[in-house]
C-alpha cells in the first residue's frame, strides 16, 4: 500500500472515531432531553416559570460567545488546509512553518470558551445565592413548593453542568493542538478533530439555549 | 490528507446566517407567541444545527461510513425524544 493510501486510511479511520464518539455523546444527551420533554409536559406552569429564573440575557450572550467561537475554528481549519494545499513558494521538505493565522483563531476560540464558562459561573452562583439549588433543600424551595421547579433547577443543573464539562475539554483539547498547529496536512487534520468536537459542544449548547432560556410560556 | 479547505465565503455566509437565527430566536422570545412560541425556538435551533453540521463540521464532505453513523444518531435522538414526549403527552 502506497504511504499517501496509507494516510487517507489513518485520517478517515481517525475521523470515524471521533464521529462515533461524538455520536455516543449525543445519545447520552438525547436521554437528557427526552427527559426535559416528558417532564416539560407534566409541568408546563413549573418548567415556564423554571426557564423564567434563568438570567436571558446572559444565557444568550453565552450563546452568541459559542456561535463565535466555532466560527473561529471553523476558520483556523480553513486556514490550516489552505495552507497544507499549497505550501508558500520555496518551502523545502522538513518541517513545515507554523501557521500565526490558524493559531491566533485557535487562541480567540479557547478565550472565548473561557469567557463561556465564567458568565456560566456567575450564573451558578446567582442561582446558588439565591437558594436555587439542584434537590431542593433551601429556603427558596419552601417559599415555592412546586415539585415541577425542583425538576426543572436539577435539569437545568445537570444539562448546563455536563455541558460545561464538555466545554473544558474542548478548551483543553484546543489549546494543547495550539503550538502544533503548522502548514501542513497532517496538523490540519489533527485540527479538523478537535474542530469536531468543538463544533458538536456548540450544537449541543444551540439545543440547551432554548430549553433554559427562550421558552418561557 | 487535508481535504480542500472551506470558502471562505462560505463560512462567512454560516456565521451571519447563525447570528441572523440568533437574533431571530432572541427576539421571538419577547412575543407572546402562545403555544407556538416552543415549536418555533426548536425550528430555529434545528436550522442553526444544520448549518453547524454543513458548514462548520462539513459533514456533506465526510466519507459514507461517518454521515451514516451520524444519520443514525441523529434518527435514534429524534426517535428516543419523540416518542418519549408523544407517550407524555398522550397520558
Amino acid at each position: 500500500m502506497s504511504l499517501i493510501a496509507e494516510e487517507r486510511r489513518r485520517v478517515h479511520a481517525a475521523r470515524l472515531g471521533v464521529i462515533i464518539f461524538l455520536a455516543s455523546e449525543g445519545l447520552l444527551f438525547a436521554g437528557l432531553f427526552a427527559l426535559y420533554a416528558a417532564y416539560r409536559v407534566r409541568f408546563p406552569a413549573a418548567f415556564a416559570a423554571g426557564v423564567r429564573l434563568d438570567l436571558r440575557w446572559l444565557g444568550s450572550l453565552n450563546t452568541g460567545i459559542l456561535l463565535a467561537s466555532s466560527a473561529c475554528m471553523a476558520g483556523a481549519v480553513s486556514v490550516l488546509a489552505r495552507a497544507a494545499l499549497s505550501p508558500r513558494p520555496g518551502a523545502g521538505p522538513g518541517v513545515a512553518p507554523r501557521s500565526h493565522a490558524a493559531q491566533g483563531l485557535m487562541a480567540v476560540t479557547v478565550a472565548l470558551g473561557l469567557t463561556f464558562l465564567v458568565l456560566k459561573g456567575c450564573e451558578y452562583a446567582d442561582h446558588i445565592r439565591t437558594g436555587i439549588i439542584p434537590g431542593g433543600h433551601s429556603a427558596w424551595f419552601l417559599a415555592h413548593p412546586d415539585p415541577g421547579l425542583k425538576i426543572f433547577v436539577a435539569l437545568y443543573f445537570l444539562m448546563t453542568a455536563l455541558h460545561a464539562v464538555h466545554m473544558m475539554v474542548g478548551i483543553v483539547w484546543v489549546g494543547v493542538l495550539i503550538p502544533g498547529a503548522r502548514a501542513d496536512a497532517r496538523s490540519a487534520d489533527r485540527i479538523e478533530l478537535g474542530a469536531l468536537y468543538w463544533h458538536f459542544v456548540d450544537l449541543l449548547w444551540v439545543f440547551l439555549w432554548p430549553l433554559f432560556y427562550l421558552m418561557r410560556i | 490528507m487535508a481535504d480542500a479547505p472551506a470558502s471562505r465565503t462560505v463560512l462567512l455566509l454560516a456565521t451571519v446566517a447563525l447570528f441572523a437565527l440568533f437574533g431571530t430566536s432572541w427576539w421571538l422570545s419577547y412575543l407572546p407567541l402562545g403555544r407556538w412560541s416552543i415549536p418555533i425556538a426548536l425550528g430555529i435551533a434545528v436550522a442553526k444545527g444544520v448549518i453547524i453540521l454543513t458548514a462548520f463540521m462539513r459533514l456533506h464532505r465526510q466519507p459514507v461510513a461517518n454521515r451514516v453513523v451520524v444519520a443514525v444518531a441523529v434518527a435514534l435522538v429524534v426517535i428516543l425524544v419523540g416518542l418519549v414526549a408523544v407517550d407524555a403527552v398522550r397520558r
